[in-house]
């Protein structure tokens, strides 16, 4: 399919997306009517208040940060203003899309996963991604430490917005907090973890559910924050994860009755919500001292063993850079400086889970 | 026209669209524009870098030539069919004329007394799961009242 020529247009910029920000947080600022109701989180070390316009998108979009809770704080390190047109009565100004035919604008559908394309588009003040398909809008102006995330209505909020909110606004403000989005999972304890990476269906949610129970906490099963300096850690971000209905039944089904606790929030896709039952196994950040790279074998036996540093960015690298907009350079050399200083094993999964589990805890012990 | 040495291609790799990252000894390099991503082995990642550094495929054979014990392989051939390869993936293509010299190796860099390890030639291997996640067409989903309204069912445009 040829590529639209309106989004070449790439060097015609005009400060319009950074007006159009400003035209949101109006909106927010209409909505919200002096009653808005905040949030706060840890993420990444850093305090992130979340301030809606009303209640609609409360549950929605702050149910996957519970484990991060914290108090209310004066000066936070960033705030996102959130706010829906239906539930408010407040409209948005003009549509943005007739205005992106001169915006750096980029088409990336790898931003959501039922391939619904998003459009990235920045000025030399703020980023900006458009899902279309559900419509929704998240900007963020770095300088201010503030970010704006609109929807047409609580039903445009789609079941991967709710498993990992506000996810494009915390992959570009984490740049700047020294910190990179990745698509990976994690499990530790506090002196160490294991960072667990590959494509979709390689295995990471099994693995990192399996582990629930163990000595090995949770971190995260798809999207984790990364810090490189001065020692190479994780931290969560989100505490649902997501597996296949039928998979979990048959192969986790102790973890069945987490599905009945997400009725209303899209159970048929397998969001499971870990902080309400296990927020004793969650892990909030830990040192990482391996990537393991798993692999699914339908053997019976899990075994791991050592592969070169350039499997781990190869396993580690393309999803991550891939799923979200800008600064693609910049994570490629920083996920290199991971696995530089962070040894990586393959991960032959076998069907005994339990085994899994040891294999992981091993391979921990092995690099304390 | 082409930028060339003797008769020999200098390369240039669009580093607007093409970022990579040397791991080991082993590259990896990713396309940013099609989502496809490659591997190199060793020897593929030194010639490279020494692509990068703007040398020609005679500098690229006289410094492999001081590094390894080639006896049994064509240094040359293997250089150029790797270069062919990844020319046919646009990694890298023939410089402008015009375009400033970067000054590539004449002369080898490595050698000497240390004995030279057995070459085993450039090896690419091409990645493309990820290319689904990129470029889809979003003109279609919207019609020409403009984002965020959506076309009506049967709007759409076919391609």
């Amino acid at each position: 399919m040829a590529q639209p020529e309106r989004l070449a247009a790439r060097d015609a910029v005009g400060g319009r997306p950074s007006a159009y920000f400003g035209d949101l947080l109006g909106g927010f600022e209409r909505a919200a009517a002096g009653r808005a109701i905040d949030r706060f989180y840890q993420i990444g070390g850093h305090a992130v208040r979340l301030c809606f316009a009303g209640p609609a998108l409360v549950p929605a979009l702050t149910r996957a940060f519970d484990h991060l809770a914290i108090a209310p704080t004066p000066n936070p390190a960033l705030t996102i203003c959130v706010w829906d047109s239906a539930t408010t009565a407040t409209r948005i100004s003009t549509p943005l899309w007739r205005d992106t035919a001169s915006f750096d604008a980029e088409v990336n559908a790898a931003v959501n996963e039922d391939a619904k394309p998003a459009v990235y588009f920045k000025d030399a003040r703020v980023h900006g991604l458009l899902q279309l398909g559900h419509d929704t809008v998240s900007m963020f102006e770095p300088s201010a430490k503030q970010a704006v995330f609109w929807a047409p209505g609580p039903e445009n909020i789609p079941y991967y917005e709710v498993a990992g909110p506000l996810r494009a606004i915390l992959h570009w403000w984490v740049q700047g907090q020294g910190r990179q989005l990745v698509h990976a999972g994690a499990v530790g304890t506090s002196t160490g973890g294991a960072l667990l990476v590959g494509k979709g269906g390689s295995g990471k949610s099994t693995t990192t559910l399996a582990c629930l129970g163990s000595e090995l906490h949770y971190l995260g099963d798809n999207d984790v924050l990364i810090a490189i300096d001065p020692a190479p850690h994780a931290y969560s971000l989100y505490n649902c994860a997501k597996l296949d209905v039928r998979h979990l039944q048959m192969r986790l089904p102790h973890l069945s009755p987490l599905l009945r606790d997400s009725a209303g929030l899209y159970r048929d896709k397998g969001l499971l919500f870990l902080h309400d039952r296990y927020r004793d196994q969650l892990a909030t950040a830990f040192p990482l001292h391996v990537i393991l790279l798993p692999r699914v074998t339908g053997t019976l036996h899990t075994c791991a063993r050592r592969v070169s540093a350039a499997a781990g960015l190869t396993a580690l690298a393309p999803s991550s850079i891939f799923q979200l907009p800008s600064a693609r350079r910049e994570k490629l050399r920083q996920l290199g400086e991971l696995v530089r200083r962070v040894p990586s094993y393959a991960l032959d999964l076998g069907t005994d889970l339990g085994e899994v589990r040891d294999v992981v805890a091993q391979v921990l012990a092995e690099n304390r | 026209m082409e930028e060339t040495m003797g008769g020999f291609s200098r390369y240039a790799v669009d580093s607007s669209k093409i970022v990579s990252e040397i791991i080991d000894g082993e590259a990896i390099l990713i396309n940013l524009d099609n989502g496809c991503y490659y591997s190199l082995n060793q020897a593929g990642a030194e010639i490279w870098t020494l692509l990068q550094a703007g040398a020609t495929l005679p500098e690229i054979v006289t410094e492999l030539a001081a590094r390894y014990d080639g006896a049994g392989v064509d240094l040359e051939a293997s250089t150029q069919q790797l270069i062919d390869v990844l020319c046919e993936e646009q990694l890298i293509r023939p410089k402008a004329a015009h375009l400033p010299q970067d000054g590539g190796p004449t002369t080898p860099t490595s050698g000497g007394a240390e004995p030279k390890g057995r070459f085993t030639p450039p090896a690419l291997q091409k990645f493309t799961d990820m290319q689904g996640f990129l470029l889809v067409d979003p003109i279609h989903e919207v019609d020409e009242t403009g984002w965020p309204n959506a076309p009506a069912p049967g709007d759409e445009e076919s391609s």
